[in-house]
Order: C-alpha cells, then structure tokens, then sequence
C-alpha cells in the first residue's frame, strides 16, 4: 500500500485491530442469536448433513419391482430424481397447496409442497422449527376443484392439505414441458388455516435502543463537518 | 520471511475504514424500506427485525464516519482494498434480519445468502421459503438490486468522491467509465436501471397478473423479480423459481429482463445513443449472441436425444428459458434443479456449465468470466494461428470493434487472459472440494461454476444440509467471482501486508 503518510502503525497494533474487529463479529452473532431464541420455544436444530455414502447421487426404484396395475403412493423427490421410473404411471402424492391457484386449459394447476413443513409439524413460522429447504409438485387439479380451496400457504397462512390420484407425466404438453401429476381425483384431508404471530418484545426493545445509538452516532458524525477530532489532527 | 512490501500506514485504515462506514450506512438505508413494507403488511414481527438491522447497520456506519472522518485523497490501492473489503462487511450486516426471521438455521446460512443476494448469485441454503414474510423476500431481492448496480457506485453516487473513486469503481468489476467521470456514469447508470423499471416493471405485473395472480401478489412478485432478473441475480419469491407461475409470458418477458441486465452498460449507453451499428459490431455483443445460439443449439440436440421433451414447444421452451438463465448468469429456473441430473443426460447440462462459465458481457449486472474476455481471447488465437501461416518478418494485426476500433494490444489481451485463466483455476478450486465432501465430479463442478460465476443454478446441492466447507468455499466464490478476482487479491495482500509488510 502506500507509504506517503505519516503514522506508522506498529504489528501488536494491528493484530489488536483484528482480534477487536472478531469481537465485534463475535458479538453480533451472539446479539442476534439470544434475540431469536426468546419466546420461540423450539431451539432451531441445524439440519441432518446428507448421507455421505453417497451425496448427490440418485435413488430410483427398479420399475419391475413396482405394482403394474396399483397406484404408488410417491414423494415429490422420487418423482423428480426418477422421471423415467414414474412417467405414465398411476400416482398417489399429497401436499399443501402454496400461494395460489392458476387455471391452465380450463384446469386449475397448483404447486402442492410435499415437505416437512407441509405433511410434519407445520410451516416453519409456526413451529419455528427449522426442517430444510421445499420440495413440492406442480399438479393439475381436477375442473373446479379450485372452489374448494381455501387456504394457500405462505407466511400468513398454512395452506389445505390436498391428497391427488392421477397419472404422472414427466414433461406435461399442456404446462409446456413441465413435469406435473395430472390428478383424476383430489380431497382436502386437512384444511389449511391462518399462523399468528406474535412480536417478540425484546426484538422491539433491542430495536427502539439500536434507533435511539443510530440518532445519537448520526448526531455526533453530522453536527461538525470539521469535528474536534479532525481539528487535533491538523493541529 | 524477507518481503519488500510496506505495512499500510495509519492513514491507510483510516480511509479503508471510513469507506467502509460508509457502505454500511447505504446498506443500513436500504433495509429502512422492508422495515416500513412490514409495518405496513401487518408483519409487526419481521419490520421491527428490520428497524433493528437497519439502525444497528446505521450506528456502525455513523461511528465509523463520526471516528474516522477527515482529508486524504484514495489512491488506486485504497479503492482496491475497500470495494474489496465492502462485499464482504455489507452481508454480514445485511444478514442480521435474516437470521433474526428464523429461517436460516445459523447466522453462516444467513451471511451465505446476503452474500448470494449482494454478489447476484441466487444460491440459497433458506428453510421454508413458501412461507417467508414478505419483508423479509424483498430484502433479499432488494440486496441482489443493489449488489447488481454496484455497492460501492452507490456509495460513490451519495458521496460523490474524487481520486480513488474510479478505482473503487473497478475493484467493483467494472472496467469501463461509460462518460467522462465516474460520478455521471454511476448515475447513468442509475437512470437506465429506473428506465427500465419503469418499462419492464409494469409489463411484468401485468402478465402476473393474467397469469392469476390476484393484484397485490402480482405487484409483489413483479417487483422481486424484476429486480433479481435486472440485476441478474436469481432470487425468486418461491422455490419453484419462475416455473411457480407456469406462464410462457412471464418467462418471456423475463427474458428480456434478463438480457438487458446482462448487457454492458456501455452498450446501453450507445442504445441510448441510438448507434446501431456500434451495437451490432461490438465485440462483446457479437460474442455473446454467437456463444448464446452455439450453447443453446448443442443444449437443444443434447435433450432432443435424450428424448426429455415430446414436443418442439417444450424443447425450446425448457432448454431455450435455462441456457439463457445461465449464460446471463441469472440463475432462474424453470424446471426442478435435479431434473438436469436425472433427465437432461450429460450434452444439454454441460453446456448450461459451459454458458455459465463465460457468463454475461463485462461492465453489466452479470458474472463469469465475461464475453468480452472470450472474444478477445479467440481473437488472440486468431491472431496466432495468422502468424503461423505469414512470414516471420510479416507484422500480424487484429483489431476489433468496442464503441469504435481498437487494436488488439497485450496490455488488453494480457490481463484478459490472467482474469480467464483466474476464473477456471477457481472454477476448479470449488469443483474439487464438492468432490472431496464426495459429490460427483458433474454435480460438483455445476454448483462450483454455479457459485464462481454467481449464476445461482443448481443441482440440487445447495440448501440447508451443505456441509459448512462447501457453504465456506462457495462463500468464497461468490465473493471472488463477483470481484473478478482483483480486489480479492487486493484484500489478500492488504492483509498480508498489515502483518508482514516492512514498516
């Protein structure tokens, strides 16, 4: 770097600099961490990391093993990693239906998440559980089913829970391509509902204080544009 | 160790760290506005998790300013070190309220998406995104619109400083000043980002909301994914990524979204210019076109035998939607991440790797190693391969066209190639540890590529369970990526220099 300006900084100096510098980081984390446990009841667990057998690689069923005239009851992951398997076949899949409805072709198409928020112990807002990521299911509903929904998922609602028979296709003509169950029959098992929510007071508490230090660092960084500090430097 | 280097003066922190503050008190702005969007959508819970990150961002940003304060001109190593240095303090802070919503299950998942949002990546390791507040979706689109035009141009844009100012800019992976000072061309920029906001943004609400979105939804989504198309970032409000909406329209005016993000400012500055003809025989656009249609083309007969599609409208629609996706390193998706293992065979997802290695034309939103690099590297080659074939006294000169015409020179072509060449070794670096943490070696150089070039593609490795090697490295891709590499290395030797340098 440069070497024009006056202020040499000795070694010690600077790795005081770096370890207050972790502090401040350290401190943060540890902040924001004891704001999000309050009143949350479920301590949020960091989820399983996956097999390392075999990471990455995918698990398909052998398509003689299955039932040729039965439907199979699948997961939305099993129809993704083996397309091949399930293409054409008689498929039993739930899921909860997330944030809207669309009608294509005269059908109302939906995602239908199949995941632990969906078919477990509820979206994570709720049970401030932390389960991993979605994984759901595009699925074009039988005409006129979309009446009976009632409720979809998003933050401020857990969405219905809907149980689809129908044939699986692994790129749909009539969604452009996209893999889709094309459900010959659905029922609400579970009507969705709304999530309350509340605020949690040491949030508001540790944010009126944070505004009233971010007034109080405004006032003293914008009150002189020639501050003391600066003036003891040019002396 | 002997080094000849000099330890950065007291004068030297003191401007980095000044610098710094002031980043974070843009950063600290910005989180004002999902704060009062969540007192206003009746989301109490996440706003005030905002008032919190935003005043704490603040508090840091004014003592810094109130502390450090004074004269002193940036030299080009100063501007190096802090936009260095800004993409990697600007996530910590804008990591807070998303790990205070609760949906990351450590404050490293939440500092791995605020750096995915700053650095345009669109890699996310969240826990239930389908049921995120709002305000919290928006910050993390809002951190991609701001990452995309520039941290540090916007910095420059409210601080408006002279000196080390250009070299700021160019730490920040822009290389080229479109007008004469930084100042008007950051705000050129600036105004083509409102334009197109206030053309693209309508029309997008508008096919969201034919698509059957009811109206706030529309202007919601709308919103989020113009600014994570525009800045080519990747963020879509749920995991099924643009697919959610099964809508032709919206992927199509995505697309172009997404074209005009990855195009050159500079480009868009002779659009503005209504030069044509400069624009059709730019270097950069041509490479572009001719690498997008090439990529695209092998794609498209890569999953026509594998026989993925049965019909040419969901060929061109599936296959066309993602190579355009990665090659402007957005990293939206219309179909299932594991889909491309599982049913795309291997010709269609290499080149998806390949498109998302060169990326998006220089001085834009994107990432990757950038057209422009590749052009001039092929005309490099070219111009080799003519002087094998001349004779040896015969002087061999390739020029090409970039707003007008310039000689091919080894001052251009040298630090070109050194970028390239830096790009794959850390292409390479983030393939070998997905590897080591046992993924195949296809999956884990798409997700490495994905990461490096800050595209936001995957197959299916990244979310909550990566192994915190593999978020650390790809962390650390995303940074160096979206940098170029330069300023990485900048803060490297900084540190380097602070602890071993000659006093």
């Amino acid at each position: 770097m440069t070497h024009e300006y006056p202020g040499r900084v000795r070694r010690r100096t600077i790795l005081v600099g770096t370890v207050l510098s972790l502090i401040v980081v350290a401190a943060l984390i540890a902040l924001t961490t004891w704001l999000r446990i309050e009143g949350r009841g479920v301590a949020l667990p960091a989820p399983a990391e996956p097999d390392v057998a075999a990471p990455g690689a995918l698990v398909c069923p052998d398509p003689s093993t299955l039932p040729s005239n039965r439907l199979v009851e699948i997961t939305a992951g099993e129809l993704i990693d083996c397309p091949d398997v399930f293409d054409g076949r008689g498929v039993i899949y739930s899921g909860e239906v997330i944030e809207a409805v669309f009608e294509r072709g005269g059908r109302p198409v939906a995602v239908l998440n199949d995941d632990d928020y969906a078919l477990g112990p509820g979206p994570l807002p709720q049970t401030r559980t932390a389960l991993g990521g979605n994984s759901g299911m595009t699925v074009l509903l039988p005409a006129g089913f979309a009446d009976q929904i009632t409720h979809t998922g998003s933050y401020a609602r857990r969405g219905d829970l809907v149980r689809v028979t129908g044939t699986f296709t692994a790129a749909s003509g009539m969604l452009g391509g996209e893999p889709a169950i094309d459900a010959s029959a659905a029922e609400i098992t579970q009507p969705g509902e709304q999530i309350t929510h509340r605020v949690s007071a040491r949030t508001v508490l540790a944010a009126l204080l944070a505004m009233a230090t971010a007034g109080g660092a405004t006032w003293l960084a914008q009150r002189d544009p020639d501050s003391r500090r600066h003036r003891r430097q040019s002396r | 160790m002997a080094t000849s280097l000099f330890r950065p003066a007291r004068e030297d922190y003191r401007l980095v760290g000044l610098y710094l503050a002031r980043v974070l008190t843009v950063v600290g702005l910005v989180m004002v506005v999902p704060a009062l969007l969540g007192f206003a959508l009746g989301e109490p819970d996440p706003a005030w998790q905002f008032v919190f990150g935003a005043a704490l961002t603040l508090t840091v940003g004014q003592v810094g300013e109130w502390r450090l304060k004074g004269r002193g001109e940036l030299s080009h190593s100063h501007g190096m070190v802090i936009a260095g240095f800004a993409w990697l303090v600007a996530p910590l802070f804008g990591a807070v309220p998303l790990f205070l919503s609760g949906h990351f299950a450590s404050f490293l998942d939440a500092y791995f998406d605020a750096m995915s949002g700053f650095a345009t990546a669109g890699l996310t390791v969240i826990n239930d995104l389908d049921h995120l507040p709002d305000t919290v979706n928006l910050w993390r689109h809002m951190m991609q619109f701001v990452g995309g035009q520039g941290l540090v141009l916007v910095v420059l844009v409210l601080f408006a400083p002279g000196g080390g100012a250009t070299t700021m800019y160019v730490g920040e992976a822009r290389e080229e000043r479109i007008l004469p000072s930084v100042l008007s061309t950051a705000r050129f920029i600036g105004r083509v980002s409102v334009r197109w906001l206030a053309i693209a943004g309508p029309v997008l609400v508008a096919v969201l909301l034919a698509a059957g979105l009811r109206p706030w939804d529309a202007i919601f989504h709308g919103a989020t994914l113009f600014m994570a198309a525009f800045s080519t970032g990747g963020f879509a409000p749920t995991t099924a990524s643009v697919g959610f909406y099964h809508s032709a329209w919206v992927e199509a005016v995505l697309a172009v979204v997404m074209v005009g993000g990855a195009t050159s400012f500079g480009v868009h500055y002779l659009l503005w210019q209504r030069r044509r003809r400069a624009v059709a025989e730019h270097l950069e656009v041509r490479t572009f076109v001719v690498l997008l249609v090439g990529f695209t083309a092998i794609a498209l007969i890569g999953l026509w035998r594998t026989g993925a599609y049965a019909d040419v409208t969901s060929l061109l629609r599936r296959g066309g939607f993602y190579l355009l996706s990665a090659q402007t390193t957005t990293g939206f998706a219309t179909v299932p991440s594991r889909t491309l293992v599982a049913d795309w065979g291997t010709l269609a997802p290499a080149m998806v790797v390949t498109a998302m290695m060169i990326g998006a034309m220089s001085g834009s939103t994107g990432g990757g190693i950038k057209t422009i690099r590749v052009g001039l590297a092929l005309k490099g080659l070219r111009r080799e391969m003519r002087r094998v074939f001349q004779p040896s006294h015969a002087l061999t000169v390739e020029s090409y066209r970039a707003g007008r015409t310039q000689p091919l020179r080894p001052q251009v072509l040298e630090p070109a190639l050194m970028v390239l060449l830096g790009f794959l070794i850390l292409y390479a670096f983030g393939g070998l540890v997905g590897m080591f943490y046992g993924y195949p070696f296809d999956q884990a150089f798409f997700e490495s590529t994905s990461s490096g070039a800050t595209v936001g593609l995957s197959v299916g490795l990244t979310g909550p369970s990566l192994p915190v090697g593999l978020k650390l490295t790809y962390i650390l891709q995303m940074w160096m990526g979206r940098l170029e590499l330069v300023a990485a290395f900048a803060v490297f030797g900084f540190g380097y220099t602070s602890l071993r340098g000659r006093p």
